[in-house]
């Protein structure tokens, strides 16, 4: 090339460089998907609402325990008769197998004040054995203490509509998401509400932490739709994965546990249907009836949009720390482990203890369950990178390289005039 | 065609296709969670399932439980199809789980980090708890007055959970011979709630 040659960069082409830069930055930051029609939603998830008690309250009895008789002593116990491990338990030898021990409603002011809130009779019991009385709720029941003195069973509507909407209205969106506020504060009972109860002379009891894995439901019928979605399961591997990797339950609409606990949130009539939940509960994606895909490959993409919409909105430690594994093998014994556990040899290489005087290994080491480690290498890591825009061509990217294209040439023709 | 000309075309055509399809981002709200459920293993009342006479004369209090253990697990098979009576102890209810093919999880020294795990995972298990009887862990309760309780199932009285202080429990446990079981398999799903909502 002619050392002499100068370049002299017309404005022209300086706002043309310029202007694609601008939007190159914009395809590549931007994803973007046709929108898809929304059916008509028809499952509703129930919402919280703040200021009330949305899931049963069993732990609610009469902190006053004063008409609890003492209880033997463990001393005393133990010489009534120390039964050990391999001890036939039948507690029916004497044929007293539907025993109709004396069983009256607690008359205490404290105890009724708070059976009447809930609703609920508080029995207590004294043992043949002379044991300690224990209060006891109802089970079963999803308890809801809505206001003073109100207490109703949770029964709540089909709650199944608002949230499919919502699924449906964010796949129809792209997937870059922005959070609009940060998660509410945990809610709490009004005052009135609360029975007065004496300080705790305990320790404060540390909050739980939910061990469990993401959740996959699938409700289903005799359908053709239900054979093929749980085809879809079986034969698609990255769904044969999920289902494999979460804690995964099938429900029919004869299932005593789908009647008693999800006939109200996901109806028959939205059979079959799909729910991805959190570890704790929270809804990740629901689908079913007519707004099932209709095939896997769509049902998986729909997956990793939701999952992704999630995420948006959720800690990443919340979902990376629900996951524990237990060993995969029968009579997986807890004390062996833990005591193998605790003889493992020191490693020298321990960064925390360089000069050999390791601290006590991890004393909440935890058996490991069945599975993989749950949804996020299936479905997490891959949703945030989205598309590579290189490579993904619209309509108005075809035309945006297209122009990219032309000007690379016309640079190289202008090089060429000026060599 | 002059190069300024088709500069200016393109240029014009650059500036007026932006804009076309330009994605709308949906804005997502986190939406409040409730308080979990108590106990974690909370069986409806019609799943409950009785203690009755074995034809050996003997109370099946062990194969009751595991029953209560298995609704929960949503294993109705087991339920409906569990084949044992009669009393029951541990390395026997080991070996028929074993022969049945069933992955388990036990302790026989009371470990309470073990029903912490049980409850943390949504499981539960099946204890010795009273003399010479077997009931249901249903997981740990939290009272009003910060303090932690056994729910237990008994299979004598279904339809309700017993609730006893955490460190009583763990002392009584212990004279009981500390046996606990549980089995593992995914546990029922939790109640679902609408955890963020989409709006824009």
């Amino acid at each position: 090339m002619d050392p002499n040659v100068r370049f002299h960069p017309t404005a022209g082409l300086v706002a043309v460089v310029i202007l694609h830069a601008v939007l190159l930055a914009g395809v590549f930051a931007g994803l973007h998907r046709s929108p898809t029609p929304v059916d008509q939603p028809q499952i509703v998830l129930p919402t919280h609402q703040p200021g009330h008690n949305f899931g049963p309250s069993v732990g609610q009895y009469p902190a006053d325990r004063s008409h609890v008789p003492a209880h033997p002593k463990l001393d005393e116990m133990k010489q009534a008769g120390s039964p050990t491990a391999d001890e036939l338990k039948t507690q029916c030898s004497t044929g007293n197998c539907h025993p109709a021990a004396s069983m009256t409603a607690n008359g205490q002011s404290t105890a009724s004040a708070l059976a009447a809130q809930l609703g609920a009779r508080i029995y207590t019991q004294h043992l043949a054995d002379g044991q300690s009385v224990y209060a006891s709720l109802p089970a079963g029941k999803v308890w809801a203490v809505t206001g003073i003195g109100q207490t109703q069973a949770y029964a709540g509507p089909n709650r199944w509509i608002a949230l499919t909407a919502d699924m449906h209205r964010g796949l129809a969106t792209p997937h870059a998401v922005n959070p609009l506020t940060p998660p509410s504060m945990q809610p709490t009972l009004p005052e009135s509400a609360v029975p007065t109860i004496p300080a705790p002379t305990s320790k404060p009891v540390a909050p739980k932490q939910t061990g469990r894995k993401h959740q996959l439901a699938l409700f289903l019928d005799g359908s053709a739709r239900s054979l093929e979605l749980q085809r879809w399961f079986r034969e698609d591997p990255t769904l044969r994965d999920l289902s494999a990797n979460c804690e995964t339950q099938t429900y029919t609409a004869g299932n005593a546990l789908y009647r008693a606990r999800y006939a109200d949130i996901v109806p028959v009539s939205q059979f079959p249907a799909v729910l991805l939940l959190a570890p704790d509960g929270g809804h990740i994606h629901a689908t079913g009836g007519s707004m099932l895909p209709s095939d896997a490959a769509s049902l998986l993409s729909d997956l990793k949009q939701a999952v992704a919409l999630a995420r948006s909105v959720q800690s990443v430690e919340s979902i990376a720390s629900a996951n524990s594994g237990a060993l995969r093998e029968r009579g997986y014994n807890w004390d062996t482990a833990v005591q193998q556990q605790s003889q493992q040899p020191f490693q020298i290489s321990n960064p925390n203890c360089p000069d050999g005087n390791c601290p006590p290994t991890d004393s909440t080491w935890l058996p490991r369950r069945p599975g993989g480690d749950g949804l996020l290498p299936l479905l997490g890591p891959s949703v945030d990178s989205g598309r590579n825009a290189l490579f993904w061509l619209g309509n108005t990217d075809i035309i945006l390289f297209g122009l990219i294209a032309m000007a690379g040439l016309l640079i190289a023709v202008i090089v060429w005039k000026r060599m | 065609m002059h190069p300024r000309s088709i500069l200016l075309v393109l240029l014009a055509v650059a500036t007026c296709l932006p804009g076309c399809d330009l994605p709308t981002q949906p804005r997502v709200r986190a939406l409040p969670a409730p308080p979990p459920e108590q106990p974690v293993c909370n069986l409806p009342a019609e799943l409950h399932t009785r203690n009755w006479l074995g034809p050996l004369g003997q109370g099946s209090c062990v194969h009751a439980s595991l029953k209560n253990h298995a609704a929960w697990h949503n294993d109705m098979d087991f339920v409906a199809n569990w084949p044992y009576s009669d009393g029951e102890y541990a390395t026997r209810v080991r070996q028929r789980l074993d022969d049945a093919g069933y992955d388990y999880a036990f302790t026989e020294r009371y470990d309470a980090r073990f029903l912490d795990w049980c409850d943390a995972t949504g499981h539960g298990a099946i204890l010795w708890w009273k003399p010479s009887h077997c009931c249901t862990f249903m997981g740990w309760v939290v009272g009003d007055d910060g303090r932690q309780y056994a729910a237990i199932l008994d299979n004598n009285y279904p339809g309700r959970f017993e609730l006893v202080e955490r460190e009583q429990f763990i002392r009584l446990w212990s004279g009981y011979g500390g046996f606990a079981l549980c089995l593992l398999q995914p546990p029922a799903t939790s109640i679902p709630y609408r955890s963020y909502a989409i709006e824009g």
